[in-house]
């Protein structure tokens, strides 16, 4: 038996907090066993987990106690605040998770201290003092790394020249090969700009935020007249997660956006005529905010492609950096006309902020984050319970005095538990959702429930993007696209994977076209509040 | 983005995500018995012992080492890194070396002739090495756990150190290791990776 049992408790039931905020809470200690204590300190620090090795954010240590008798039976309670950092915010993708925590350490002499530890819940809050309101260039949101001072500069500098050494000398003997690639290159190059001529391709905001609108120019006036297939920008984002070291070391990559806009259609480009077009789009709706770490990362980037027929293409690729919208405060808008300084505020001393999304309900995406906040607080008391036997611990409403958040939600206990029977069609499955509470998982057990049986649907399409290795649904969906939008008709969002046959007859569907077909249902996607399912084939 | 990550499986994480070091000692499930009672007995010839944990990548070299370095407090580890002249700590005993194959020639026969007691993570088998200097040597495969019985403990002990409460956990079951140790065969790591996706869609508690 441990020595000690470790509750931790938060002053908010949904341990939701933003940039800046005050985290509050209480580290209750129950002794268990006479010992001497050398100590009681709390660490808070953010770290990734997932499929890569573990990123660590700065430690951050607060002594509650120091030295003292822990008698078995006694209780100890330390109340604790400190200031949320405001970045990176929480993140839960698919190779890579990042979370806040809170541990409790009893150091105990000579043997194993007990801990606990929990997380909460870190959102886009107050800017990171690096946002000095710049799009135009990327910007490193790590932490400052601590001067190396003059020796470990000379020792640097010292290394840089002996590789730069190391690396002529080989380069000497690679001389003919490296020649023979770089003339192909430039021989390359020279062809494209013999068409094209320059290119000047104009992107305002590196630093952009989801759902803003992003302004994409390309200028260039060709040299000569020739076809072109397209001229198209890409936006994709990019899980990347090592694992291991050494010779085990590993890199998984995940995609997680792909879509493509036409600059362009494809035609004739008249030799001597100025191209300058103009596309502005709304960027992908995301929580994947761009995360560079040693193991574990996130990337955007931005490809312009002119696509030439038979001939080498002329692309450009930039890096994008994508960013909390509350990180731009007025100077990203939103469609709707909101921007992100008016997202959050700030309620009074009670230091509680509220967002705006959570309270419109009317928007469809905010209407989505006012029931995950109702989730966050369902699931923050179904970890309500005791310690377990292993010295975790989790929540206790004891004494637990919340603060009106304004967005908490309390879920109401469903009576609905148990299995449920398999809807006869898509109307009677919708029913059946729209009939429980989200925040607990009953809707993932109706959709369970409907696996098995086919389902004609008729879906608004929001979105068609290319899915290549996200869903594993089985042999000939590896390379096919996904369809998301609105079941006809209703509210509900649904996403489909559909087989590689499919894309070429996908490819004539638009936002906002109406699309229909056989499905088979797989699951409940509790993140976006959609049904997840394929298309039948 | 709400809700506690993995709470819906009342879990903490993705259990067959990456963990560290430290997190893998507490979750091994390694017979040491026979290099601790190697490493520990008393030689005639007053020479130091040696135990080879052989196997390929992703078998459980790595856990052996971490796990005895674990139990022998003064002991010294170090993992040499492909392409790298490993750097051999001059105290620590039993010296616990990752990745062994690694060391250079030199490295080998001044370590193999000294008086250091050594524990070897290897895919090269250096018992004649080992004999012509005069050692005694253990050899164990690394593999050697990993019976569909012993996969099965490791993975559900990997979802266990998970755990957020004492509500039910999702379990792996017999069926699901027979049919990744057919397609994985004793290779732990693989079969984590497929189970990290099982997991990642996992919507409800059940078993796998």
């Amino acid at each position: 038996m441990s020595k000690c049992r470790i509750v931790i408790t938060f002053d908010r039931p949904d341990r939701i907090y933003y940039g800046g905020d005050t985290v509050r809470g209480v580290a209750k200690i129950i002794v268990q066993d006479d010992t001497k204590g050398n100590g009681i300190k709390l660490t808070h620090r953010w770290r990734t987990h997932g499929r890569g090795n573990t990123d660590y954010g700065p430690e951050e240590i607060v002594i509650l106690a120091g030295p003292q008798l822990l008698m078995a039976g006694e209780e100890l309670e330390f109340t604790f605040e400190f200031t949320a950092p405001t970045y990176p915010v929480t993140y839960r993708g698919h190779l890579i998770y990042v979370d806040h925590y809170v541990r409790i350490d009893v150091d105990v002499p000579w043997s194993r201290n007990p801990w606990a530890e929990e997380e909460y819940l870190l959102r886009p809050g107050k800017l990171p003092a690096q946002m000095t309101g710049q799009r135009d260039q990327l910007i490193s949101l790590k932490p400052p790394v601590a001067d190396a001072g003059m020796p470990g500069k000379f020792l640097l500098w010292l290394v840089v020249i002996l590789l730069l050494g190391v690396v002529a000398a080989f380069a000497f003997f690679l001389l003919p090969v490296i020649a023979v690639v770089a003339a192909w290159f430039w021989v390359r190059k020279m062809a494209v700009v013999a068409r094209v001529g320059n290119v000047e391709v104009t992107l305002p905001h590196l630093i952009v935020a989801p759902k803003e609108p992003w302004p994409v120019t390309i200028r260039f006036t060709p040299r000569k007249s020739f076809t072109i297939n397209s001229i198209a920008l890409q936006i994709t984002a990019t899980e990347s997660a090592t694992s291991g070291s050494g010779s085990n070391k590993s890199t998984t990559t995940h995609p997680l956006i792909s879509e493509r806009h036409v600059i362009r259609e494809g035609g004739l480009l008249v030799g001597g005529e100025t191209v300058d077009e103009k596309l502005i789009i709304n960027f992908p709706d995301t929580q994947a905010y761009s995360f560079e770490q040693s193991d574990n990362n996130i990337r955007w980037t931005a490809e312009i492609r002119i696509d030439i027929p038979k001939y080498p293409d002329w692309s450009k690729t930039e890096q994008l950096q994508v960013v909390p919208i509350e990180f731009l405060g007025e100077q990203a808008r939103l469609p709707d006309g909101s921007t992100g300084a008016g997202r959050t505020k700030f309620s009074g001393e009670d230091a509680t902020w509220l967002s705006e999304q959570d309270e419109d309900s009317d928007d469809d995406d905010t209407d989505d984050d006012a029931h995950e906040d109702g989730r966050a607080y369902g699931d923050a008391s179904e970890t309500n319970s005791e310690e377990d036997d292993d010295g975790n611990s989790s929540l206790s409403n004891a004494g637990n005095s919340p603060r009106a958040t304004g967005n908490a939600v309390v879920a109401a206990p469903s009576d609905a538990a148990g299995s449920f029977p398999v809807p006869a069609s898509m109307l009677e499955l919708m029913q059946q959702l729209a009939a429980v509470d989200r925040h607990n998982n009953l809707r993932a057990e109706i959709v369970a429930a409907a696996a098995a049986s086919e389902y004609d649907v008729s879906v608004q399409i929001d979105r068609i993007v290319t899915s290549i290795g996200t869903m594993n649904v089985g042999p000939g969906y590896e390379n096919g696209k996904s369809i998301t939008g609105k079941i006809d008709g209703t509210e509900q969002t649904i996403e489909i994977s559909t087989p590689e046959e499919m894309n070429t007859e996908l490819e004539g569907f638009r936002r906002g076209d109406i699309w229909g077909g056989t499905i088979q249902v797989l699951s409940w996607d509790s993140l976006y509040n959609r049904i997840r399912a394929k298309l039948l084939i | 983005m709400n809700s506690l990550p993995f709470s819906h499986l009342n879990l903490r994480r993705n259990p067959f995500g990456e963990f560290s070091a430290e997190e893998r000692i507490a979750m091994a499930i390694v017979d040491l018995s026979p290099a601790i009672a190697h490493l520990d007995a008393k030689r005639p010839d007053g020479r130091a012992a040696v135990v080879q944990v052989l196997g390929d990548k992703g078998f459980g070299k790595t856990t052996h080492l971490l796990s005895l370095s674990a139990y022998y407090g003064n002991s010294a580890y170090v993992y040499i890194a492909e392409g790298e002249r490993g750097r051999i700590p001059e105290t620590g005993e039993p010296l616990l070396i990752d990745e062994a194959q690694r060391l250079t020639t030199l490295q080998r026969i001044r370590l193999f002739r000294s008086p250091r007691t050594l524990v070897l993570g290897t895919h090269r088998d250096f018992t004649a090495h080992l004999k012509r200097s005069g050692r005694m040597v253990l050899s164990l495969a690394a593999e050697r756990h990993t019976t569909p019985e012993r996969i099965l403990m490791i993975l559900n002990t990997r979802i266990q150190s998970v755990r957020r409460s004492d509500r039910p956990t999702p379990s792996v079951s017999i069926d699901t290791v027979m049919r990744l140790y057919k397609q994985f065969g004793p290779d732990l790591r693989s079969i984590q990776h497929s189970l990290y996706e099982v997991f990642q869609k996992l919507g409800s508690v059940q078993d796998v």
